[in-house]
């Protein structure tokens, strides 16, 4: 196995040289293995829920002229132009994280608990004590369009593991600028999440509010912003930082399962390319 | 010489005979490859065509469905012409009057891209 360690670190960057944002190239059928290690979290806005704590956080891809892996997702491009890419993709649905114990020994979404406190109260509920929201796999296609100033990117997903039987959306816009051995990469961007999504997700069942009756949550958008920040020390190594933060407004409104509207993520650490 | 589909090497040629009607057929291109640096880009090169056909038949020679020529009732033919085409192309020779393809082949593509752009960043589940 080779592995691109010169595109590694750098390949974050190469492309941002200047103001404009040149997508991250990587070596065809050749794992991209990299790791950041450091500290982070993203907060859990459910009741009851953990938080998500991140120590090491991998990062894999493998490329071919039409295939790929990266990460949480698998793609087949059928267009690749200088500014045009158009991919059939299939991921993991990301709703699942925040109904997941995180502790290390314990990675799995949580197990059904007992509901019988939901008919005190109805109004405010916890996410262990709900029935188990599965892990979903979605499918769907994926363009990005590459310009001068940034790249615009847009997705739809359908669920294909019969776990929500809904849909999902994203439309975003990267830029990507480095100054000296700094590179900074600003995502703005929304989610659309539809009704069933959302439901199943969010909303509670009969049985969860303990014969009160069924809470729909309805469609939704999601805006959010996520910035990354790189300090090259070396074509393997570089100081990372991560903010993101992801607005749950509506679905706040609409399921007791919120304690909060917002969800943000930080991670401070180091990414190696192996 | 060639009764299946089938793929063969003659020179530098690839041969296919897709759906043969007629049998012993044979349809040669030079070269058999086009290096382009990616394969969205379209191949410019020099090709040269010669076909050997059992019985004396009219033809024509389409590139993509885009007809070349076509040529009176012959057991041999030749075309040499600068393509500007997208790749993989196929030429087929086709029966001038029924449209029945006869033989045909692919010029095929190889490209000298290492690298492409990625597509994902890591903080995308996040």
């Amino acid at each position: 196995m080779r592995l691109g360690l010169h595109t590694s670190v750098l390949s974050t960057v190469l492309a941002a040289l200047g103001s404009a944002v040149h997508a991250n190239e990587v070596p065809l059928e050749q794992w991209h293995l990299g790791i950041n290690i450091g500290y982070g979290v993203m907060s859990n806005p459910l009741h009851g829920g953990d938080n998500v704590h991140l120590y090491l956080v991998p990062d894999v891809a493998y490329y071919t002229d039409t295939w790929y892996l990266d990460n949480n997702q698998v793609g087949y491009t059928f267009v690749n132009q200088d500014e045009h890419v158009l991919s059939a993709i299939t991921e993991i649905n990301p709703e699942t994280r925040f109904f997941v114990d995180w502790h290390p020994s314990n990675v799995f979404a949580l197990q059904a608990g007992s509901s019988s406190l939901l008919a005190d109260s109805p109004a405010r509920v916890r996410v262990d004590e709900l029935d188990t929201r599965r892990w979903a796999f979605d499918a769907g296609f994926e363009y990005h369009y590459f310009t001068g100033i940034g790249q615009f990117q847009a997705k739809a997903l359908a669920d294909v593991s019969d776990v929500y039987r809904g849909w999902r959306a994203q439309a975003s816009w990267r830029w990507g600028y480095r100054i000296g051995q700094w590179v900074l990469e600003p995502n703005i961007g929304i989610n659309y999440s539809s009704s069933e999504q959302n439901d199943y997700f969010y909303g509670l069942s009969r049985e969860e509010t303990g014969g009160y009756g069924a809470i729909v949550v309805g469609s939704s958008i999601q805006p959010y912003a996520k910035i990354d920040v790189s300090y090259l020390v070396d074509e393997h190594n570089a100081l990372r930082m991560h903010f993101g933060y992801i607005d749950y407004h509506t679905q706040a409104e609409a399921s007791p399962l919120f304690k909060d509207s917002s969800s943000l993520t930080l991670f401070i650490g180091v990414k190696h390319l192996f | 010489m060639m009764s299946l589909a089938a793929t063969a090497v003659i020179g530098s040629a690839v041969v296919m005979t897709a759906m043969p009607a007629y049998g012993d057929e044979l349809l040669e291109i030079s070269p058999q490859f086009c290096v382009v640096e990616n394969k969205e880009q379209a191949c410019t090169t020099q090709v040269n065509i010669r076909w050997t056909l059992p019985e004396a038949i009219p033809v024509c020679l389409l590139e993509n469905n885009r007809t070349l020529g076509c040529w009176p009732a012959q057991q041999q033919g030749g075309w040499q012409y600068k393509a500007k085409v997208q790749l993989p192309a196929i030429y087929s020779l086709t029966h001038a009057h029924t449209g029945e393809l006869v033989v045909d082949t692919q010029l095929e593509l190889q490209t000298l891209r290492s690298s492409r752009r990625r597509l994902r960043s890591v903080w995308s589940f996040f």
